[in-house]
């Protein structure tokens, strides 16, 4: 009988809020696993390298890019998308600002820094109009317009700069690539201010309610009155101008747009990061906090094992592990959560 | 019959799709405070009819009166905008968000003043309204902080009727809404139209379930072959005269 295994809408519900157990478990999984981390590089390690304060500075300089590479992540990854043309957005936009720096700062420095945030911005912009309308409104899948959309940028900046870097970041861009407030590197105080920004504007406002709600249930979203498609837009937009903030930063801190690796490691990290964070591929589940916490593992990972001297390619090697044992590990943890 | 005027009304009602009539010529008086229950076998016009008062598709030729006055809802939003709430049989619940959430998607409560034209929501105050919402119509959720997801397959509906009662001016359009329950959910549920009923709601129940229309509806229109074959009230009826009209039985009845 089917009938005597129902539940009476008379009793309390069947488990305990599903969300807030789960970013929980969370919280201390990554923890747990970033301790560990830590742990072996400070055993393993000479004393004095990974654990100084040059090489926490260091940390804090890597993580500011995948920070905010992995916010952007975290936006589209809510919505049940995916943005696999990040690294190359953040390549283009790096380039370009470069190329527009070079050619503004023969006449003054200042307006040359300024010209190359803005350039960043506005190739974001572009790129984020491509993905966003193709994705919200042609219905074309996110992950073949973004990976269109990763060969095209990549290719571009390739164009732009002839195959090599660009180099020559102006005074003020070298601040902001370079510079330190009491010793934290200006890279990841701009950073931690736009997970703050985001962190806000997902958890307080009502673009990001609707942005998790329609995560969540697409359909559910639409008949409660949500513009779905030009929230996508929006979504893919906020995403790119992220990664082309993320370029110009890249640019100012190693002053030179680098066109070889197009960035994918940042892409990947980034990626592990919002799953590392609870994030669901399929949307509605996530958070920047959470995801900001899971930046930790793949950086520190890489920090400690080019201290160890370990050539340097294994990072990526390394970081791909990452992000499958990740998403192994949330398919399996999903499924006992379901089964309970 | 009922002498109330109805608050929603279909006059010679058709909708084609190319040359197949799905609903030809309905003629329907639903009114305040009346469940009325809409059956028919698949492929009678039930779910067009259901589609064309819901907004979600328009109509051939015909009309659609609204409290007297003549309506052409361009979507389910416009349809939303003017007093119906439709209760889908997937209930159309976003499970990983709240239930206040979930009530209030499209229509979110803003805080009070800057915050609220910066786009901050006010949580708490639709957190506390929809427990307000479920105490008044008995609907076991204490926490309507919790994710849709943690709650059983009658709390859900529970929900989502909530949703609609909150909403609706008029008339709430309910599609299926026992079909995925057990027997004391139902009860529940059968619970929660009568409420509806008492807020001066007029329920449109469509479904396939023929004791539950006895049971819950006050009147009956069969559908078959998209033709309005008969309504009848409820209690003057039984189900073999139900089964007999949908599957063309009672036609000489009709025509007398």
């Amino acid at each position: 009988m089917r009938s005597a295994h129902t539940i009476s809408v008379a009793e309390a519900p069947v488990r305990p809020a599903w969300t807030s157990r789960v970013s929980n478990l969370n919280a201390l999984w990554i923890t747990v696993a970033l301790l560990i981390e830590i742990a072996v590089f400070s055993i393993w390690l000479p004393a004095g390298t990974f654990l100084s304060f040059f090489n926490l500075q260091t940390i804090a300089g890597d993580a500011a890019i995948i920070l905010i590479v992995a916010t952007a992540a975290t936006v589209v990854i809510l919505t049940g998308g995916i943005d696999l043309s990040l690294g190359s957005t953040l390549t283009l936009s790096a380039v370009c600002a470069a190329r527009v720096i070079s050619i503004v700062s023969p006449n003054s420095e200042s307006l040359a820094a300024l010209a190359g945030v803005a350039t960043a911005i506005i190739v974001g912009i572009g790129v984020g109009i491509f993905n966003g309308y193709l994705v919200a409104y042609r219905k074309i899948p996110p992950f073949v317009v973004t990976l269109g959309s990763l060969s095209i940028g990549l290719g571009l900046a390739r164009l732009a700069s002839d195959g090599v870097g660009v180099s020559g970041a102006p005074e003020g861009l070298r601040i902001l690539g370079q510079g330190t407030v009491a010793g934290v590197p200006m890279p990841f105080l701009v950073a931690l201010g736009i997970v703050f920004i985001f962190a806000v504007l997902l958890e307080q406002t009502r673009f990001g309610e609707r942005v998790y709600f329609m995560g969540s249930s697409a359909e559910a979203a639409t008949r409660g009155g949500i513009n779905v498609p030009s929230y996508t837009m929006w979504i893919y937009i906020l995403a790119a101008c992220l990664a082309g903030l993320a370029g110009v930063i890249d640019f100012a801190r190693f002053e030179v747009a680098s066109v070889s690796t197009g960035h994918t490691t940042e892409l990947i990290a980034a990626i592990a990061a919002v799953v590392i964070g609870g994030g669901s591929l399929f949307g509605g589940i996530g958070s920047v906090r959470a995801t900001a916490v899971g930046v930790f593992i793949p950086v520190v990972l890489a920090n400690g094992l080019l201290i160890a001297g370990i050539e340097r390619f294994w990072q990526d090697v390394i970081t791909g592990f990452i992000l499958v044992i990740a998403v192994a590990f949330d398919q399996w943890r999903r499924k006992t959560e379901a089964l309970r | 019959m009922l002498a109330r005027t109805p608050v929603i009304s279909a006059r010679a009602l058709t909708k084609s799709y190319g040359k197949v009539e799905a609903l030809c010529g309905v003629d329907l008086d639903i009114s305040k405070g009346e469940v009325h229950a809409i059956c028919g076998d698949n492929g009678a016009g039930k779910s067009t009819l259901l589609k064309i008062l819901s907004g979600a598709t328009t109509y051939t030729s015909g009309s659609v009166l609204l409290e007297g006055r003549e309506v052409a809802f361009s979507s389910p939003q416009d349809a939303r905008d003017q007093g119906i709430e439709t209760v889908y049989q997937d209930l159309s619940l976003a499970g990983d968000r709240s239930c206040a959430a979930n009530i209030y998607v499209g229509r979110e409560i803003m805080r009070p003043g800057l915050l609220g034209l910066l786009g901050f929501l006010d949580r708490k105050a639709m957190k506390s309204r929809a427990k307000e919402l479920f105490e008044e119509l008995s609907i076991p959720i204490i926490d309507p902080g919790r994710a849709v997801r943690a709650f059983s397959g009658g709390q859900r509906q529970g929900v989502a009727i909530a949703r609609a009662a909150t909403w609706a001016t008029h008339v709430v359009l309910l599609d299926e809404p026992t079909a995925a329950l057990g027997v004391r959910q139902r009860t529940a549920v059968a619970e929660l139209i009568r409420r509806l009923k008492q807020k001066g709601l007029a329920v449109v129940l469509v479904t396939h379930d023929i004791p539950e229309i006895i049971k819950l509806a006050d009147r009956v229109t069969v559908l078959r072959q998209g033709k309005a074959m008969a309504t009848r009230l409820t209690r003057e009826i039984d189900i073999s005269w139900i089964v007999g009209t949908m599957v063309g039985q009672n036609v000489r009845e009709v025509a007398a």
